[in-house]
């Protein structure tokens, strides 16, 4: 059920209106039968793997507070384990089987490990992140095992956040499932505001700057560099504006019922370093891997080299959770090469670096560098195999400017898709909230939001991006 | 009372989607609505379905709908006729009543679950029409195993083996997780007279500020008519302007002659094809490279099935015969054509 449809609003409105109509005791089993109605409505068959993790972490989550010493890893190493082989199989199996294939391929030999014909489950890698941090949380002593198999399952399939996050720590979710929530007017306005804005942002921008980069991304030769230039800066607005607004839908969604979810973004794109954007980027999932695997790999206190190695390699991960491609690993890689780059220029360059911090427009050229950086690296992310991206890489850098310009959109929506790009960073950078404190100023403007949703919309169901995450 | 309001909107939009999940349901409210002159009413196909596509307003022409003629019948009826068919002729119905001489009529549509099995009766004429329309050509007579699987000889067939019997787990998913819910959904909340309007300032913002119309529509050339994008585009097997080599063409008439021969083999007399063209075809083939995919058929030596040739028929007066905002052709086009039809069914019954 994607967000962006009509069946997902219904459904919404007769949740949210049980929800609220049902006596506490009884939300809780009407938010898992929801959740596992909304994840079914995709595939329906696929409940089972869910179930399989949810059933293996509720237990070892038990057994992990229960007992003591080593028995304790023991426990935890297997439930990383069944939640990584889950990963593994439905998301990499195929990936590693046929890279090893075409590496014995040069050694004149084949693989005799079978090709799986598997559709990867709709947000895997969320749920599975999410499931994990629990365990690891109860293995630290960070957060009790949760005895109410139900309350657990729902915090793993929580719909709001099941396929696309943000994803959750339980200490900040659990609880959350026990507490009353009132119905509070002023709570529901505020989701409601998110909720319109974050379609605004999918179907409204992220979709109709999709138009110009399918255009130019699916036919890549009969493209200019300066069509390849503009596709390239249009898939970094269409990749903020379709996650960051799945996002906000998410959480207002959340909201309305009385839940906080964590923020996801702070308007990545005013970064004015790699490091920066990674702290306002995908914030749930930065803060995953920084929790749970850079820290525990040592984090910054290690030698040097370690360190540089630390963070390397935990970007490749991050691409690698991405997707089964080398394109991902690449686009990881490139952050994990931008974020050493920058320690290194602070750390051999300071006084460059001092003198440039006092020139006027220092923070503007830090934010273009750094937005320069990002989006040559979303190329090897929007790219559907590496010669692909290669290809794109070499059109843009031939400086060709001849044809005819065809962006795939007349030059009405063109300026039509700017003016809405510039609004939404003048909003951003100033920190501009809808107030929704007024009920009327409300009314007007969520109206008025719906209302240009409908009539600038582009409808096609088009499907969250990362969704196939 | 805040309480109660929000038990009746949740009993509200419960029985809406309820409603929106069941496709029987919906297969009898839908024609009831499209007909209906109200507020209530639905104008989707009421000017067309390529005016449902777009909303387009200078596009807003009524379908006129009239009753063809029947023809003169024989004393004793004793044609069993059978069809494979697509909207063009499904959309006409009763159509038992306007042939010739018909004792049984039995029908079966294309790309749905609807096969039917034949209990051959020999004491009859049993005449087989495989109508197709431009569009799907390419695509369904690529595979003669499913053409077969659209009519089978009961007297061969276990029952378990068609693939409209849907086993129990396949009947609950597909009511639980209706595919066809968005659809269903929007035309039950949004598809009434009174929002047409509003669908049609949407669609006139999109054409004349951003040139853009809804995916599945193409405007004419001349600005006279709407076409189905899908027998325009030149990279779909749909168009009429896909470029179509002759080894596809001759694998299509290998199988063509490969289903003559099936039919023939299973107690059919009369077997007949009859390809209906893409209103683009007709109409405007100039507006690219028109392929001639009906040409090349008809016309191939090799092929060995008889045909209705109804496309040069239809070319002598375009633009009589296709309505301006479907992707059909209108009733005259279809009489054209059933008069051809029955005119076979004369001579066939006239044989024996």
């Amino acid at each position: 059920m994607l967000f962006n449809s009509l069946q997902f609003i219904v459904y919404f409105i007769i949740v949210t209106l049980a929800y609220f109509i049902l006596p506490h005791k009884y939300r809780w089993f009407l938010l898992l039968c929801a959740s596992c109605y909304f994840y079914m409505a995709f595939v329906p068959i696929y409940i089972l793997i869910l179930g399989f993790t949810i059933v293996i972490d509720y237990f070892a989550g038990i057994l992990l507070e229960e007992k003591k010493g080593k028995t304790r890893k023991i426990y935890l190493i297997a439930s990383l384990c069944a939640n990584i082989g889950v990963l593994a199989i439905f998301k990499y199996y195929n990936f590693f089987n046929q890279n090893l294939n075409d590496f014995l391929g040069l050694l004149d030999s084949s693989t005799p490990l079978p090709t799986l014909s598997i559709l990867l489950p709709i947000g895997l890698s969320f749920h599975t992140f999410q499931a994990m941090s629990y365990t690891i949380e109860v293995y630290r002593g960070n957060q009790k095992a949760e005895r109410s198999f139900g309350i657990y399952a729902l915090y793993v399939m929580f719909y709001p956040q099941l396929v696309a996050g943000p994803i959750e720590r339980p200490q900040n979710l659990l609880h959350q499932f026990y507490e009353k929530h009132y119905y509070d007017f002023e709570r529901i306005k505020s989701g409601m505001m998110m909720i319109a804005f974050g379609m605004f942002k999918k179907v409204v921008i992220a979709d109709r700057v999709s138009i110009v980069v399918d255009h130019a991304f699916g036919n890549i030769n009969s493209q200019n560099s300066l069509t390849i230039l503009v596709a390239i800066i249009l898939y970094a607005i269409q990749i903020y504006c379709d996650f960051s607004g799945y996002s906000e839908i998410a959480v207002g969604t959340a909201k309305v019922m009385g839940f906080t979810l964590m923020d996801n973004f702070n308007a990545p794109y005013f970064s004015q370093s790699i490091a920066e954007f990674w702290k306002r980027w995908h914030i749930s999932l930065s803060t995953w891997f920084k929790d749970y695997l850079y820290i525990p790999l040592g984090g910054n206190r290690v030698p040097v080299r370690q360190w540089f190695f630390n963070l390397f390699l935990v970007f490749l991960i991050s691409g690698l959770w991405h997707g089964a491609n080398w394109t991902f690993i690449i686009w990881g890689g490139l952050h994990g090469v931008y974020l050493i780059a920058g320690i290194l220029k602070e750390k051999y360059f300071p006084s460059f670096m001092k003198k440039f911090a006092s020139f006027p427009a220092a923070t503007y050229i830090r934010m273009l560098v750094t937005f320069a950086l990002v989006d040559f690296a979303w190329i090897f992310f929007r790219a559907s195999d590496f010669n692909h991206a290669l290809q794109i890489i070499k059109k843009l850098f031939v400086f060709s400017f001849d044809g005819v310009l065809n962006f795939g959109l007349n030059d009405n929506e063109m300026i039509f898709s700017f003016a809405l790009i510039i609004l939404l960073f003048f909003k951003e950078k100033f920190f501009l909230k809808i107030d929704t404190s007024n009920t009327k100023v409300f009314a007007i403007v969520f109206v008025a939001i719906v209302f240009s949703c409908y009539l600038f919309g582009v409808f096609g169901q088009k499907q969250f991006i990362y969704f196939q995450f | 009372m805040k309480k109660l309001i929000a038990f009746i909107v949740l009993i509200l939009f419960s029985l809406i989607y309820f409603v929106s999940s069941n496709d029987s349901f919906m297969k009898k409210l839908a024609p009831y609505r499209y007909e209906v002159n109200a507020f209530w009413g639905a104008d989707k196909y009421r000017y067309g379905d390529l005016f449902g596509f777009s909303f387009l307003p200078q596009y807003k022409f009524p379908i006129i709908k009239k009753s063809p003629v029947k023809p003169d019948q024989p004393d004793s009826s004793k044609i069993n006729f059978y069809c494979m068919c697509d909207s063009y002729v499904w959309g006409f119905t009763p159509l038992d009543s306007l042939l010739f001489g018909v004792n049984r009529y039995q029908r079966t549509r294309w790309r749905y679950g609807d096969d039917i099995s034949v209990n051959m009766d020999s004491s009859k004429i049993n005449f087989l029409l495989i109508e197709i329309s431009e569009r799907n050509i390419r695509s369904i007579f690529n595979d003669t195993s499913y053409v077969y699987s659209k009519i089978r000889n009961s007297n061969n067939v276990n029952k378990q083996e068609f693939s409209s019997d849907e086993t129990v787990i396949q009947k609950i998913e597909r009511y639980v997780f209706n595919p066809q819910i968005n659809q269903n959904l929007e035309f039950n909340l949004f598809d009434y007279s009174f929002f047409t309007p509003v669908k049609e300032l949407k669609a006139k913002i999109n054409l004349e500020l951003f040139g853009r119309t809804d995916p599945e529509v193409k405007i004419s050339r001349n600005k006279e008519r709407l076409f189905y994008s899908a027998t325009i585009d030149s990279g779909l097997n749909t168009s009429s302007f896909m470029k179509i080599e002759d080894n596809e063409i001759d694998r299509i008439i290998v199988n063509l002659n490969a289903i003559f021969k099936h039919y023939k083999d299973m107690g059919f007399k009369f077997i007949y094809l009859s390809i209906i063209p893409n209103p683009v075809s007709v109409i405007d083939p100039d507006f690219a490279d028109y392929n001639m995919l009906i040409d090349k058929i008809q016309n191939n030596k090799a092929l060995q099935i008889p045909y209705l040739n109804i496309y040069h028929q239809l070319k002598q007066n375009p633009s009589l015969y296709y309505y301006k905002t479907d992707s059909h052709w209108n009733y005259d086009g279809f009489e054209l054509w059933l008069a051809q039809l029955n005119k076979e069914l004369i001579r066939v019954y006239n044989s024996k």
